[in-house]
């Protein structure tokens, strides 16, 4: 997670604070500055990784989890929210590497890590923490992980064959925007770095899940804690730095933690109206306090330079801890899901109307399945997002699962392509999508928090001003919540998701389609609460999709072979 | 047209490139094909107008050579492939392409194997002889005509299809500034041997815009050959040739290919420590040399075998395996409906499948196709599945066709490029159950063809067909795939069904109509004979096994065929598995087989290891032996 844009974003007027500690002088505290199976071809490689730079940063909201409730209760500030996020998620950046298209810019998600990306960290980072920790399974120190993700980039540089005259000709090839937007690669899911970051971090657990018998649906335990922020420091001698807020809920608690020199202070301050109030915790290395409330840490360097890096974490009363991973996601986490239509061979896109009526025909049916779709269109690059492989293959993006880690139950959006991109689901999107050119204007989206719809309104609020939206919504309205993609939760019964039930059976053994089917076990379309472990924190890909988990034991075994 | 005269003919040249007789006549001054000036008219034929050439500069032309008054090699020639064939062909003196005199064809048979042979010499000739086309010193020139030899004399081999151009200047340039005091002397000597047409043919020598139509279509690869030269007839002979288009693609593979793109992805191989060199892995495996039935199968100096797995069931058809080294399938030779068998050496168990025979991996390590019922597609996750016991293709991770015939070949496309398929005419080859006294046969006829599958991942659906396409291949079949999809190599028959060696093609798919087509024109022919093939993961070399009979007698170190030590191998048979530098041809033997034992279907994992399976004559028993051979022989 990128700290300063968390600051900017949850604290537009409080930049990070400049403090001169006591025993320096007067402290002053100045003007604060649903996966289903699917089959890849063409990855991120280490070159197409070094032209990208490291991923970048999605700007996640610490203060997003306050509005919890408002979010339930209401569908318009849900979708607003959602569009914010995604607005976040395709916010061009731009490569690290000069290429023959000036200017050249990816959506910030075509920057993250893929199911080869994470391949590649680990058996760089496992490979450097020697014989006896791997035979323990040991994890790896925070510093460890930190240089492995900043390292991904510099990976080509040490494989045989890349020398500088093949990189050169590399980059010399990426002649156009296709080929720019082929750079992320063709896997179905990709990873923000705090993501990634965090599969890294859990491989014994998730590992010991993949091969061991899966946890069951519920269990008593500690509740969850994850990560809000990890964030590297360099603070001069009796200065400091202020980070936040963070939201913690009520029954939770929220701990702040230091690696560094042992004068170091820490502080937790409660947020007054968005500014720093009463100090509540003020300790060396480490601060603990409990929700609820929205807090800032304060970081202080003694009489020595200060370089390190500060952890915060938040307990979770609403959740166990995940069984297969070391922690829950960190709030930093975004998970995509897309989903690629082959372009070439005149094959045409199939198009889901979305409409009242056509919501309506489709429930009726009994099937809650999305079907072939109502026709197909032909759509250039201007109005779906495209991209052409170096070997010549186009692939259009017709769908994508986004999944952010703010919430408890994940923020979980999904966007879906459509010829009448401005009706129903696309009717309020924002400017600040717009903004973002074509062909971004073209998708439309849904977006479930919870398992159940706590808006009590049926047209969610939209009536007056989007009534199309309206009533698309008041078709899809019930007890439980809904969010279903047409390209993406295609198999039968998946129609009537809401994501939430869905991911919640991720590495619980059951397979997408399977829970969308069993009334007896999984009711409503499973789309109900069946079970509090949650094991995989809802992330699907790790013995699905992209199995990401079998890149992580193929190391471990090898290593194993050795070790 | 020059005339030769006053120049004895002495050919020292390749078999395919012998004069017969070659007295024939002279071309008329009205042939079309070889006259001066006005001798190529734009007529109806469209022949070719020599005085209407465009210039344009390339790698083999110099304008300031004209500068420094060294007369051009070539002028390069603008006209478009279809018409340059005919031109071209025109003058050598097809008759398809309008040509009413015999001129090469009069000692040649102007075929198109002809042709591409030509081609590759020509090919040879500027990597290693016509190096430097600018003349930029003496010493260069001398070093150009020392190439011109082989041995002592020159030779037409040295020089392909720029033998035409022996009179014309630039050659006599050469010779002044490279061929010493006696330059004259040796000019008329390498003329007068090198030189084509050949003195006594009675022909003219082309003359200089001739040469450059000539020179221009070869170096474009003989584009459009197949358009104008009617189908060869069955071949008798193999005349071994290799065009500069196999080292430039195996350069090109080794950034680019399959070896490159596993290492880049970091694909973890059987039996290494990750990111160790290819050299040390496997080393904990036993040595073939340590055991009873292996003791003296090592052969070449410096590298092992290594044995990694011996099966209970005696193997049925080829063997092949997962591109990390992992799994090793073939069918088994069992009363079973589960006749496939998938080995996971990784887990030292072999995992029976409700399918047949025909294994083959895609180079991406992503899945394989194994043939039952209909062809089975599959994702490598499959294989990986913790405690797999069983397979039986209904998984999610498999589709099915009947599109993929038998004895296929599977690739995948680089850089995010389509998977392909390639079956066509083959032969079985179960050799070494029972004494196996020859290769197979190869009774491929003329209406031998070879067939392309496109698999395109789709998404939630897995391997769609998505087009076929066949190619001719006359005389041709057992066609294999290399893993970028880019070569084929066929094993070519002969009289009687006999095998006469292997042709190497490049592919090329146009995908951009309605409808898929392919182009295969050979760019090499080697002329050894043995099974089917496999290409290295960075296609610069081929492993063949070969079923040893009385004309290997020698190479193993016997007297000859009568030798009476060699008897046993005439009775029990044997083969040994050998290793192909694609862009030389030369052939090393890996594999001292003893009497009755059979060295079969070797194929690499995308490292360099090379796998092989070891079957025993009268032994249910087989192993499946890994050698490190490639990274002594390869350098």
């Amino acid at each position: 997670m990128s700290r300063a844009s968390l600051v900017a974003r949850a604290l537009p007027v409080l930049p990070v604070l400049g403090v001169v500690l006591g025993g320096c002088g007067r402290p002053s505290v100045e003007a604060p500055s649903c996966e289903e199976l699917g089959v890849a071809i063409e990855a991120s490689g280490p070159g197409e990784r070094r032209v990208i730079g490291e991923a970048a940063p999605y700007e996640a909201d610490a203060m997003l989890a306050s509005r919890t409730n408002e979010l339930a209760t209401s569908q318009r500030a849900r979708r607003a929210a959602a569009w914010s996020a995604v607005a976040r998620v395709l916010a061009p950046v731009e490569l690290a590497e000069r290429t023959p298209v000036e200017g050249a810019r990816l959506p910030a998600f075509r920057t993250w890590h893929d199911r080869d990306d994470v391949n590649r960290m680990f058996q760089h980072a496992y490979a450097g923490i020697g014989a006896e920790r791997r035979r323990a399974r040991s994890p790896f120190a925070s510093a460890e992980l930190d240089e492995t993700i900043a390292w991904s980039p510099r990976a080509v540089d040490s494989i045989e064959g890349w020398t500088p005259e093949r990189f050169e000709a590399f980059v010399g090839g990426l002649h156009d925007q296709r080929a720019i937007d082929a750079l992320g690669g063709i896997r179905r899911v990709s990873m923000s770095s705090d993501a990634a970051r965090h599969v890294l971090a859990s491989y014994a657990e998730i590992t010991r899940c993949l091969d061991g018998e899966r946890p069951l649906p519920f269990v008593d335990g500690p509740p969850a804690t994850r990560s809000l922020a990890h964030v590297p420091l360099a603070i001069t001698r009796c200065h400091g730095t202020i980070e936040g807020p963070f939201f913690v809920a009520s029954g939770a608690s929220l701990r702040a933690s230091v690696e560094a020199a042992a004068d170091t202070r820490i502080s937790v301050h409660r947020s007054d109206d968005g500014l720093v109030g009463d100090t509540v915790c003020d300790h060396e290395a480490a601060c603990e306090v409990e929700g609820p409330g929205a807090f800032f840490v304060e970081v202080r360097a003694g009489a020595e330079d200060l370089a390190g890096t500060l952890d915060v974490e938040v307990s979770e009363p609403s959740r166990v801890a995940p069984d297969c991973l070391a922690a829950s996601f960190p709030m930093g986490a975004v998970t995509i899901a897309a989903h690629w239509e082959r372009a070439d061979f005149g094959l045409r896109l199939p198009i889901f109307d979305t409409s009242a009526p056509a919501m309506r025909r489709r429930f009726d049916d009994g099937t809650f399945t999305w079907g072939a779709g109502d026709g197909d269109a032909d759509p250039d690059d201007t109005s779906i997002y495209t991209m052409t492989l170096p070997a010549g293959a186009t692939y259009r993006l017709a769908g994508m699962h986004v999944r952010t880690r703010e919430l408890d139950h994940w923020l979980n959006i999904t966007l879906w392509w459509s010829p009448d991109p401005d009706t129903d689901f696309g009717a309020d999107r924002p400017a600040s999508i717009e903004a973002l050119g074509a062909p971004w204007g073209s998708y439309k989206m849904c977006v479930a928090i919870d398992f159940d719809e706590h808006d009590p309104d049926p047209s969610g609020g939209f009536a007056e001003d989007e009534p199309t939206l309206a009533a698309a919504l008041a078709e899809v309205h019930d007890t439980q919540s809904w969010c279903s993609n047409p390209y993406i939760d295609a198999a039968p019964g998946l129609l009537r998701g809401n994501c939430v039930g869905c991911h919640q059976h991720a590495m619980g053994e059951r397979a997408p389609g399977e829970i969308a089917l069993d009334e007896i076990r999984f009711p409503n379309g499973g789309r109900t609460r069946t079970r509090n472990n949650e094991p995989a924190d809802g992330f699907w890909s790790f013995d699905a999709g992209d199995d990401i988990g079998a890149v992580l034991r193929d190391t471990l075994t090898a290593w194993d072979a050795v070790d | 047209m020059q005339q030769r005269a006053g120049l004895a003919l002495a050919l020292g040249v390749s078999s395919s490139l012998a004069i017969v007789g070659c007295g024939g006549p002279t071309p008329s001054s009205d042939d079309a094909a070889v006259t001066p000036d006005a001798a190529m008219p734009m007529g109806t034929d469209g022949g070719p107008r020599v005085d209407a050439f465009t210039p344009v500069p390339d790698a083999y032309a110099s304008p300031d050579a004209y500068f420094e008054g060294v007369p051009p090699f070539r002028n390069p020639v603008a006209t478009p492939d279809a018409e340059l064939a005919r031109q071209a062909l025109r003058i050598l003196g097809a008759p398809s392409a309008g040509a009413t005199e015999v001129y090469c064809n009069d000692c040649h048979g102007l075929t198109r194997q002809t042709i591409r042979h030509w081609r590759a010499l020509s090919d040879t000739a500027l990597s290693e002889c016509l190096t430097d086309l600018e003349v930029s010193s003496d010493a260069s020139a001398a070093d150009m005509v020392a190439c011109f030899r082989n041995g002592d004399v020159y030779d037409t081999s040295r020089v392909g299809i720029f033998s035409t151009a022996a009179e014309l200047s630039w050659f006599e340039y050469v010779f002044r500034h490279g061929g010493g005091t006696a330059w004259e002397t040796e000019y008329a000597a390498f003329v007068e041997r090198a030189g084509m047409p050949a003195a006594d043919s009675g022909h003219p020598t082309l003359d200089q815009a001739q040469f450059d139509i000539l020179a221009e279509w070869f170096i474009r690869g003989v584009p459009g050959l197949d358009d104008v030269l009617p189908e060869d007839p069955a071949p008798t002979t193999c005349t071994p040739g290799i065009s500069a288009d196999v080292a430039a693609h195996g350069a090109r593979m080794a950034t680019m290919g399959w070896a490159q793109r596993n290492r880049d992805a970091g694909t973890l191989m059987f039996g290494c420590a990750p990111g160790a060199a290819p050299t040390t892995c496997l080393a904990t495996e036993e040595r073939a040399a340590d055991t009873t039935y292996g003791a003296e199968w090592d052969v070449v100096a410096g590298t092992t075998l290594r044995v990694l797995y011996t099966t209970d069931y005696r193997s049925a058809y080829w063997t092949r395996s997962s591109a990390d080294g992992r799994f090793v399938s073939h069918g088994a030779a069992v009363m079973s409906a589960q006749r496939g068998r998938f080995i996971d050496l990784q887990r030292d168990v072999a995992i029976p499948a409700s399918g047949n025979y025909d294994p083959s991996f895609f180079p991406d390590n992503s899945g394989f196709v194994f043939h039952g019922s209909r062809a089975y597609v599959c994702e490598q996750s499959l294989l990986t599945t913790p405690s797999l016991s069983t397979i039986t293709f209904t998984e999610s991770q498999c589709t099915n066709n009947r599109t993929i015939g038998l004895y296929e070949h599977v690739a995948a496309g680089l850089m995010g490029g389509d998977y392909w398929s390639v079956d066509g005419s083959f032969v079985s080859d179960d050799g070494g159950h029972d004494p196996t006294l020859d290769d197979p046969m190869t009774d491929f006829g003329s209406d031998s063809d070879t067939d392309f599958t496109r698999l395109v991942n789709v998404a939630d659906e897995g391997f769609r067909v998505m087009g076929t396409t066949s190619i001719s291949t006359p005389f041709e079949g057992d066609a294999v795939l290399a893993p970028s999809g880019e070569l084929i190599i066929n094993r070519i028959s002969g009289p009687g069904g006999r095998q006469l060696g292997y042709v190497l093609r490049g592919v090329s798919f146009d995908t951009s109509g309605p409808t898929l087509r392919a182009e295969a024109p050979e760019i090499a022919r080697y002329c050894f004979n043995g099974g089917k093939p496999a290409f290295s993961f960075d296609e610069q070399w081929m492993v063949i096994h070969h079923y040893l009979g009385a004309a290997d007698a020698v190479d193993l170190g016997f007297t000859g065929a009568s030798d009476p030590a060699f008897a046993e191998y005439l009775s029990q048979g044997a083969a040994n598995v050998y290793l192909v530098n694609l862009a030389t041809g030369a052939r090393t033997r890996l594999t001292n087989m003893q009497p009755g034992q059979y060295a079969l279907f070797p194929h690499f994992r995308a490292d360099g290891w090379i796998y092989f399976t070891v079957r025993t004559v009268g032994q249910r028993a087989e192993h499946i032996v890994a050698s490190d051979a490639l990274f002594t022989v390869g350098g």
